[in-house]
């Protein structure tokens, strides 16, 4: 979770991102969500390199590219070559 | 429709009462590999878990058959493209259930706008307001309906305890098997954004941000959800996903200018506002311009039909080639909750 002063920060940073975010938080306050404490997942700008599918820069290696595939469970398994 | 297939024996019963009462003949298979098997089967739907859709689909490439999946065609990007290069190598016509594709109100507001009668666009909105409550919170393992085989039922997930009240449905908010509401009902109105664009390639920049938010229950996907795509030298989109309702005292939808589930493209001289039921243009003033009513989605089905009937992939108004999803995209940290929905182009 982060604090959700940085997600402000980063998503009001973004084209259009102001609004977005000022709606995205009046709206769960209006749930009763305190912010402060709940928190914000904020993802990373993510790269991607549409040609090869595949993302680039800090966060690909680890974290990113291998939520782009699944580890199918045999038999059920999607071949390399189909 | 000659054969249905469930790993739960009690909708096949479902189905072949309701056969019987049509007085039609149904076959019933618990394991598709077993449909596709069968010479009367010229084409599948497959409306299965996500999980599922893009092995079913390829499955069914290789057994010859046509193929109709639903939304999203795949549960991660790789899989897409192998189903892509499966309908290619087997010349297999393979259409994506996006059925607003064949609303001709929605195709031509789009083309209204992009033809510039609105000015350039600047900003595309894509929303998914749609209530969704609590799944619940069972205290260990559930044990698994007798008349469903959950071997076949897990198919290449992870075949784990039953971690929720319920199999069926709610499987969308566990990310083994389902891709959370953006890449649930969004992704029809995600598809509307792309098509706004004109249907660029993938984005070249994703974020996303989010959470899980009142609700403690046995779901791991967000319920609350704002997303980014760029793509270079186009208007940025962002998406927004809400399940909580307005207020916490009452169950209504918010809306914006008049869209709960729907997009809102923003031009220079004013806006767009609707989706798959029909919409507006609007000037900067907020005065209504143009009405653009929805029309023919119900030709979906119909389209995929003739697109067999003439092996005219050029018919299929959903091609897959179009539908690569970036839901399990990635996220920093230990929750990877909203974060793994950053994309769903």
């Amino acid at each position: 979770m982060e604090h959700f002063e940085r997600a402000r920060e980063e998503i009001a940073a973004l084209p259009g991102g102001e609004d977005v975010f000022r709606r995205f938080e009046e709206h769960l306050r209006a749930n009763g969500v305190d912010l402060e404490k709940s928190g914000v997942v904020l993802g990373p700008m993510l790269e991607f390199d549409g040609a090869v599918e595949w993302f680039r820069g800090a966060w690909a290696g680890r974290r990113a590219n291998p939520l782009l595939h699944r580890r199918d469970r045999p038999p059920f398994v999607i071949p390399e070559r189909v | 429709m000659v054969a249905v297939c469930d790993p739960d024996r009690s909708l096949q019963a479902r189905e072949r009462e309701d056969a019987a009462r049509r007085g039609e003949p149904l076959l019933t298979f618990t394991d598709l590999r077993e449909l596709y098997d069968c010479p009367e089967v010229d084409a599948v739907v497959i409306a299965t878990p996500n999980h599922w859709h893009a092995l079913a689909a390829i499955w069914a490439c290789q057994a010859g058959k046509d193929v109709y999946v639903e939304k999203p065609v795949s549960h991660t990007v790789w899989e897409g493209r192998k189903l892509v290069e499966a309908a290619a190598r087997y010349k297999r016509i393979v259409m994506a259930g996006t059925q607003n594709r064949s609303n001709t109100g929605l195709a031509a507001a789009i083309a209204h706008l992009r033809s510039g009668a609105l000015g350039p666009i600047r900003l595309v909105r894509g929303f998914c307001y749609k209530r969704r409550p609590s799944i619940g919170m069972v205290r260990g393992s559930r044990p698994i309906p007798p008349e469903v085989d959950y071997d076949l039922w897990c198919g290449p997930a992870p075949k784990g305890p039953l971690l929720r009240e319920r199999l069926h449905y709610d499987w969308h908010w566990v990310w083994e098997t389902g891709n959370a509401d953006i890449g649930n009902q969004g992704i029809h109105e995600l598809d509307m954004c792309r098509w706004a664009l004109g249907d660029p390639g993938h984005p070249a920049r994703v974020l996303s941000a989010g959470g899980r938010y009142v609700y403690e229950d046995d779901a791991t996907t967000p319920n609350t959800q704002v997303a980014y795509f760029e793509h270079p030298g186009l208007p940025p989109v962002w998406f927004e996903v809400r399940g909580l309702p307005a207020r916490a005292d009452i169950e209504a939808m918010d809306h914006y200018r008049g869209v709960r589930i729907g997009l809102v493209v923003e031009c220079e001289g004013g806006w767009y506002a609707g989706g798959m039921g029909g919409g507006w243009t609007y000037d900067r003033q907020g005065r209504r311009l143009t009405q653009f009513s929805a029309s023919g989605t119900e030709t979906h089905p119909r389209r995929f039909v003739e697109a067999m009937r003439d092996r005219d992939p050029r018919k299929v108004t959903a091609p897959i080639r179009m539908r690569p999803s970036l839901q399990r995209a990635a996220a920093p940290g230990e929750h990877l909750v909203s974060s793994r929905a950053n994309g769903a182009l």
